[in-house]
């Protein structure tokens, strides 16, 4: 695991990244166990929710069918938790893997060597998406296996675009925090501006439906374009997950540029 | 093209309106070891960082074995072994994990020699850089930075806040390593240590290079505090003449004095008494600097004019 400065970053996230992965797997087991429960009770609760207000309807993330386990899913997994949990993982090495290199003094070491700086960031770029990406296997692979065992029916194809659609929301912020690490070499900044610009966004793409003058804001939230539980039960919108794969490749090209272009801090 | 191993025009840094190093005009000949010596704050690593392309000039340029710093980084990092002031490294990794990983980042190491360093200075890689003390996580930086045979070392600081014992140990790697033809470039507040190691000698402050000499005329210039204690009375004119000495104070048998230069005329006056002790003080930095402060403070008010 220390063959080139990919599988170093890799390997500096083997601790944080099991626990992460093996959470998942602990969650998605909760999850998935207690869908039976609410089944039980799915017809009051569709009925709920199409009399709920329109602000409430849409803090919900819309109507959605509680008798089916994707339907449950979209509503509650892949709306509210799921993001949460790929936000914190992306934003926390996202901003650690240059940032926190320069702060503990050892990127000065790395670059001691021949290698580029271009070629230090994109390693560490291409590490921080495959983390994500096993995050976002893992999250399938435990939803099925889970669901197989407790011997409910699951969609398993719409799953697995829900799941790449979380994965790429994941690595939006975890670039985005990259970016804000590569161009200030501060680990505060960088964690500081990609959290605050995750809250914001989701709350500007959650509020959006019901507030006319939100609503084109709505377009520039990666939110949007991640489709909270829409995926699950539409499938992934092709042009949407296109948005947020092509402004991960401008985060990285602007990373790369604004860490060429600087005086290291240590 | 430069000759030199480091060549440097006018190169100047600025962090805002803080100068960092203004107008350095450096060549260090291949093969020798140049000190860079100044006080904390003077420059010293602002120009270390300079040549390695981690900070970029506000202008000037610098050359690194020929080639230019800031765009052959690359290449010339090939050929350089670098040990930083600050030496941090990957804590939670072994030594020889971590000789590992940089092997594979550089790939022109040579291993049997990097055994032979290990085993010279009894350097144990089973333990995790993390644990070890200050000499030896010290140890890990140097080694590090001689493990691929560099044709130029540059060295911030090497030995500071080292036990004398590992100063020694570094010491003789440095000047073994010279004596292979490596060009060293070290940078250090301690005079001692510059005398000690280096051929010439860069003097920095406030950002400026005030001189370059030889090892031997900084000797010569170096200003000394002398206490010689008499078990008689001493005539108090007889020192008060001699050449190079300043400020002699004589009470009670005790002889006090500052010497520039050679102590031998101070010595040989001496012996005609009856001493009991002779005490020197280390020379320090400041006062190294006192023969060059009328034509610094000169430059300072230029450049504080000019901007």
């Amino acid at each position: 695991m220390l063959g080139n400065t990919f599988l170093k970053t890799l390997r500096d996230q083997r601790i944080s990244g099991s626990i992460w992965l093996a959470g998942m797997l602990a969650i998605t087991a909760y999850v998935v166990f207690l869908f039976p429960v609410i089944a039980e009770q799915a017809e009051a609760l569709n009925e709920l929710i199409e009399n709920l207000p329109e602000a409430l309807l849409a803090l919900a993330g819309g109507v959605i069918d509680y008798s089916t386990l994707n339907g449950f899913l979209a509503a509650e997994f892949f709306s509210v938790f799921c993001p949460i949990i790929f936000l914190v993982y992306a934003v926390i090495h996202g901003s650690g893997t240059i940032a926190g290199e320069e702060e503990r003094g050892t990127l000065a070491l790395l670059l001691a060597n021949p290698v580029s700086r271009t070629k230090v960031i994109l390693h560490k770029a291409a590490a921080l998406v495959v983390a994500l990406m096993a995050g976002s296997l893992t999250l399938w692979l435990g939803l099925i296996a889970w669901a197989g065992i407790a011997g409910i029916e699951i969609g398993a194809w719409k799953l697995a675009q829900g799941c790449a659609s979380i994965g790429l929301l994941g690595i939006f912020f975890a670039l985005l925090s990259l970016a804000g690490g590569a161009a200030t070499g501060r680990r505060g900044i960088s964690s500081g501006i990609a959290l605050g610009a995750g809250v914001a966004t989701y709350l500007v793409n959650a509020f959006a439906p019901l507030v006319s003058w939100l609503e084109p804001g709505r377009l520039a939230t990666p939110f949007y374009y991640y489709g909270g539980g829409d995926p699950v039960l539409n499938g992934l919108n092709m042009l949407h997950a296109g948005v947020l794969v092509g402004a991960s490749i401008v985060l990285l090209a602007y990373s790369v540029w604004a860490f060429e272009r600087r005086d290291l801090t240590r | 093209m430069s000759r030199g191993a480091i060549s440097t025009e006018k190169l100047t840094k600025f962090y805002g309106d803080v100068r960092g190093i203004h107008d350095l005009d450096l060549e260090v000949r291949p093969g020798e070891i140049f000190g860079l010596l100044g006080p904390n704050g003077a420059g010293k690593t602002t120009t270390i960082r300079l040549l390695l392309d981690y900070i970029r000039p506000t202008s000037g340029r610098a050359t690194v074995l020929g080639m230019d710093a800031r765009r052959a980084g690359v290449e010339i990092r090939r050929h350089v072994g670098y040990l930083a002031g600050d030496f941090a490294a990957y804590d939670n990794l072994t030594g020889a994990e971590f000789f590992e990983f940089l092997a594979r980042l550089r790939s022109n190491v040579d291993r049997a020699y990097l055994n032979q360093l290990c085993e010279q200075i009894s350097f144990d890689r089973s333990r995790k850089i993390g644990t070890l003390s200050k000499g030896n996580k010290q140890k890990a930086g140097l080694l590090q930075a001689l493990m691929h045979r560099p044709r130029l070392l540059i060295l911030d600081e090497p030995t500071f806040g080292l036990d004398p014992l590992v100063q020694d140990q570094v010491h003789n790697l440095l000047r073994a390593a010279a004596s292979d033809g490596v060009t060293v470039f070290l940078s250090s507040h301690i005079l001692s240590e510059v005398e000690a190691l280096c051929e010439r000698v860069g003097i920095v402050r406030h950002g400026l290079l005030v001189a370059t000499e030889t090892v031997q005329s900084l000797k010569a210039r170096a200003v000394r505090r002398l206490t010689i204690t008499f078990s008689e009375v001493v005539p108090e004119t007889v020192f008060a003449s001699l050449p190079g000495i300043q400020n002699v104070e004589v009470s009670d048998g005790r002889v006090r004095c500052q010497v520039t230069g050679s102590l031998d005329a101070v010595v040989k006056t001496a012996a005609r008494y009856r001493v009991q002790d002779i005490v020197t003080e280390e020379p320090k930095l400041e006062d190294v600097f006192l023969g060059y402060y009328s034509d610094d403070d000169a430059v300072a008010r230029e450049v504080k004019n000019a901007g």
